[in-house]
């Protein structure tokens, strides 16, 4: 299936080079999903630019775990996909293979502003161990709220965002 | 001659993109021999790290002749002369700077302080001097291109220094180099050498006086005042008391040259003896070119302080010269009023 999302994440990794220098219709979905996330067996690693984009930066053994949780659902997930029962692929994570959650990588300014709206800012605009706990913490009340299965995030997905203006106008 | 872009190891494609352009990063890459990947920097490290393991150490024959190629650049040639082993390695193996990568001729970038290739060709003096070291020993001095040059041979590279090839000797920078210096503005003549030596420093403060002499008339009664018969006018005497350190000539304090300034000093208190004849010398402290004074040296002192230096000497001096007028024409009243401000 062709989906418009797949293409613009193709044109994506291809810019930034993810993905050979190759016209986007000529890459396979396959590619793709290679290109953000993929398992080397021998090492037990992952690499792509899930990896590069969303690293494994923390110190608290919780967060560490958290993040194993996280980055292991989103791979089942493209598993899934491409199994015989082709599940489709949740849209919060196609927001991870866009970059669209805020961590330590993420552009300063918008890190900036998510820090703030978290009550977490700091001078040097650091996305640390306390900022993924209260990710974390709010991202699981929202997900408690709505009855979603998935794992809690440690990073600033959208929902999380959704979630802090909430509680900002007291919904 | 190619430009050459500095890399950072997490340097991304589009960073890359952004300073050569989308159209261009196809023949940037291909220039270079590199993959089309997203972390960019950490390939040209890997490929630099590959060229140490590869290749033996380069001879000083094969710098020279690297460096003959890169004379229409003064900015490229200094960079590769003051590499280290493991830069002389990667521009060995790929004709890249370490850190760097080549920019083709096609491509026009807008020169910063991470461009270079300025199409400035390497002066004679500096062309020769550099020639030489490599040719000796193969290492190549910071001050052979100008006191005020930034890039430093203490690694150009960001390698490990525990790798075993890497035997670069960190030279340092001097410590003065960033410090306007009055060279040329104070200095003392001798008549006896007919030369002149500077000073580093102007003399920390400068108190100068003139004086008369008076004799008064003896067995006068009922004067209300002696009177006063001239006898003479000066001598004019001052000491004038320099502070420095001896890093100052070079950054390397066993140069010699604050030795030479202060035995120069000395000296005039000495004569020549040359047979029956006595020649003394007459000194002049020329402050911006003009005269200060001229005259007799009559008193050198140098008083010594911490820190010690690598041969086992003090580094701070503090020189004190006291020279006696000798005036070189007649003073009298108008000439001295119409003396300049420095004279």
């Amino acid at each position: 299936m062709n989906l418009p999302m797949h293409d613009i994440i193709k044109i994506q990794y291809i810019r930034q080079g993810y993905l050979p220098d190759v016209p986007y219709h000529m890459v396979s979905d396959e590619e793709m999903f290679d290109a953000f996330l993929s398992y080397d067996s021998d090492t037990q690693t992952y690499s792509g630019y899930f990896v590069d984009m969303y690293p494994n930066k923390f110190k608290d053994a919780d967060n560490q775990v958290r993040y194993n949780s996280l980055i292991n659902y989103i791979y089942e997930c493209i598993v899934a996909y491409f199994s015989e029962l082709k599940v489709s692929i949740p849209d919060w994570v196609y927001s991870y293979m866009l970059g669209v959650p805020i961590s330590d990588r993420s552009n300063l300014q918008d890190k900036h502003n998510f820090l703030v709206l978290l009550g977490m800012s700091n001078p040097y605009d650091i996305f640390d161990d306390n900022t993924a706990n209260a990710c974390y913490e709010v991202s699981t009340k929202y997900l408690k709220r709505t009855n979603d299965n998935r794992v809690p995030t440690i990073f600033g997905e959208p929902h999380v965002i959704k979630e802090l203006r909430l509680t900002e106008v007291s919904v | 001659m190619p430009k050459f872009i500095k890399v950072s190891p997490d340097m991304t494609l589009e960073e890359l993109k952004q300073i050569v352009g989308s159209q261009n990063i196809g023949a940037v890459l291909a220039l270079n021999n590199l993959p089309y990947v997203a972390n960019i920097g950490e390939k040209v490290f890997e490929q630099a790290t590959a060229s140490m393991i590869d290749h033996g150490k380069v001879s000083n024959q094969r710098k020279y002749t690297m460096l003959n190629g890169m004379t229409g650049d003064s900015d490229v040639f200094e960079t590769a002369a003051m590499s280290d082993e493991a830069g002389w390695r990667q521009l060995n193996k790929n004709g890249n700077l370490p850190g760097y990568i080549k920019i083709p001729d096609t491509v026009t970038i807008a020169d910063s302080v991470n461009v270079l290739g300025n199409g400035v060709s390497v002066p004679k003096t500096v062309y020769a001097d550099t020639m030489k070291q490599i040719k000796e020993t193969g290492t190549v001095s910071p001050d052979t291109f100008n006191y005020y040059s930034f890039i430093v041979n203490t690694g150009t590279t960001p390698y490990q220094s525990d790798l075993p090839w890497n035997d670069t000797k960190t030279i340092n920078t001097k410590t003065f180099q960033n410090f306007k210096l009055p060279w040329g503005d104070v200095s003392l003549y001798s008549s006896l050498s007919d030369s002149k030596i500077d000073f580093p420093v102007y003399p920390e403060t400068v108190s100068d006086k003139r004086k008369a002499n008076y004799n008064t008339m003896p067995d006068l009664l009922y004067q209300y005042e002696p009177w006063q018969l001239y006898q003479s006018s000066g001598p004019r005497e001052n000491t004038y008391t320099f502070k420095f350190h001896r890093d100052m000539w070079t950054g390397d304090h066993r140069d010699g040259k604050a030795n030479e300034l202060i035995r120069f000093c000395e000296a005039n208190c000495y004569p020549n003896y040359d047979g029956s004849t006595v020649n003394t010398s007459t000194v002049t402290l020329l402050v911006k070119g003009r005269k200060l004074i001229t005259g007799v040296v009559t008193d050198v002192s140098t008083d010594w302080e911490e820190p010690i230096g690598l041969d086992g000497w003090y580094l701070f001096c503090t020189l004190s010269i006291t020279i006696v007028e000798v005036a070189s024409e007649p003073l009298n009243y108008r000439k001295v009023k119409s003396l300049p401000l420095i004279g």
